[in-house]
């Protein structure tokens, strides 16, 4: 049995440590709660565990009836695909920021003209 | 204390202008009109107050961080700004009760209505509002959803909010959390009326706000 880590793995590994880092800053920051922290560390302990030990991703899929093991590119593809969804959504979002900050603005400035006429 | 209370208000013109009576003379009071397609405007001007106009409808949030910029935008004028909702639901009587909080030394004070005397789903809808704003901002808080609130205009200051719609409330636990704030919710009464019922969150609307608040999360 090869027990030399794959490139794969270890790529994902740093990935997975650059999401966490990123967590535990906001953490700091006090920008998210204890409760998504801990869904994204057991998640990201769910995906290092599948990446070292990938006869257990067999072994689940098995389990819930898969019949075999999922390809690994798709789970990454699948990752990718999410992450970019959640910028594009996170992008929205602050564009509607943007327009608000803008409607809240105009509202204001609007009254100043009406208060020195 | 010199109080600025802000009315955030959407297509309320069958109610602002009792809600306006009741704070005539009393205090200063600004109408956030957010692009209602009624009258709310206009009537709110004729009941005396100062209505600043959303273009467009933004939603509780947006409305309400308009009236938060207006009274910082006034320098040292007012010491509070009281929030309480247009639809008629809040005692503008009870501001008294709000300024004796802040006068005792809160900084932030939320309104914190009696779960029992509510309708079930409203029940409902709060509890679980309640939990999720203690788990994804720090808690434990059992009434983030009430829209009566007061604020200590130095404490304000410090507040970043960038939400717009109905998730506004659980982001100014979050941000009262976060800025250190002292708060201290006092017990306020409620009218249940058909028409406050009609207007306020369903449930797919609480779903929204908890995906918007998911989302904030990470932003």
């Amino acid at each position: 049995m090869n027990t030399q880590p794959l490139v794969m793995q270890i790529i994902l590994t740093m990935i997975a440590m650059l999401g966490l880092e990123r967590i535990v800053s906001r953490l700091r920051a006090r920008q998210m709660g204890l409760g998504i922290v801990g869904i994204w560390f057991f998640g990201t302990a769910i995906f290092l565990l599948f990446v070292w030990r990938p006869e257990l991703s067999t072994r689940f899929s098995q389990m819930i009836g898969i019949g075999r093991g999922v390809d690994a590119a798709v789970y990454i593809a699948v990752a990718i695909l999410f992450y970019a969804m959640l910028r594009m959504l996170l992008r929205l979002e602050r564009q509607e920021n943007l327009i608000t900050r803008l409607v809240s603005e105009i509202a204001l400035l609007k009254n100043d003209i009406e208060q020195k006429k | 204390m010199k109080i600025l209370v802000v009315v955030p208000a959407y297509n309320e013109a069958t109610t602002i202008e009792g809600v306006l009576r009741a704070m005539q003379g009393v205090h200063d009071v600004v109408v956030i009109d957010d692009g209602s397609t009624d009258n709310t405007g206009e009537v709110a001007r004729a009941s005396g107050a100062l209505t600043l106009r959303h273009v467009v409808n933004r939603g509780l949030g947006a409305a309400l961080r308009t009236g938060f910029a207006y009274a910082l935008s006034r320098g040292d004028t007012y010491d509070a700004v009281i929030t309480l909702d247009a639809d008629g639901q809040h005692n503008p009587a009870e501001i008294e009760n709000f300024i004796a909080a802040l006068d005792a030394g809160a900084e932030v004070v939320i309104g914190r209505r009696e779960f029992s005397d509510m309708p079930r789903i409203r029940q409902a809808y709060n509890a679980a509002g309640a939990i999720i704003t203690s788990a994804l901002f720090g808690g434990p808080f059992t009434d983030s959803q009430s829209g009566f609130r007061a604020f200590q205009v130095t404490k304000l200051r410090d507040f970043r909010l960038m939400t717009s719609r109905m998730e506004i409330s659980s982001e100014i636990i979050a941000e009262a959390y976060r800025v250190g704030a002292k708060i201290q919710q006092i017990p306020i009464s409620i009218a249940y009326t058909e028409y406050s019922m009609s207007k306020g969150q369903g449930f797919f609307e609480g779903l929204r706000t908890l995906w918007r608040l998911v989302l904030k999360s990470f932003a």
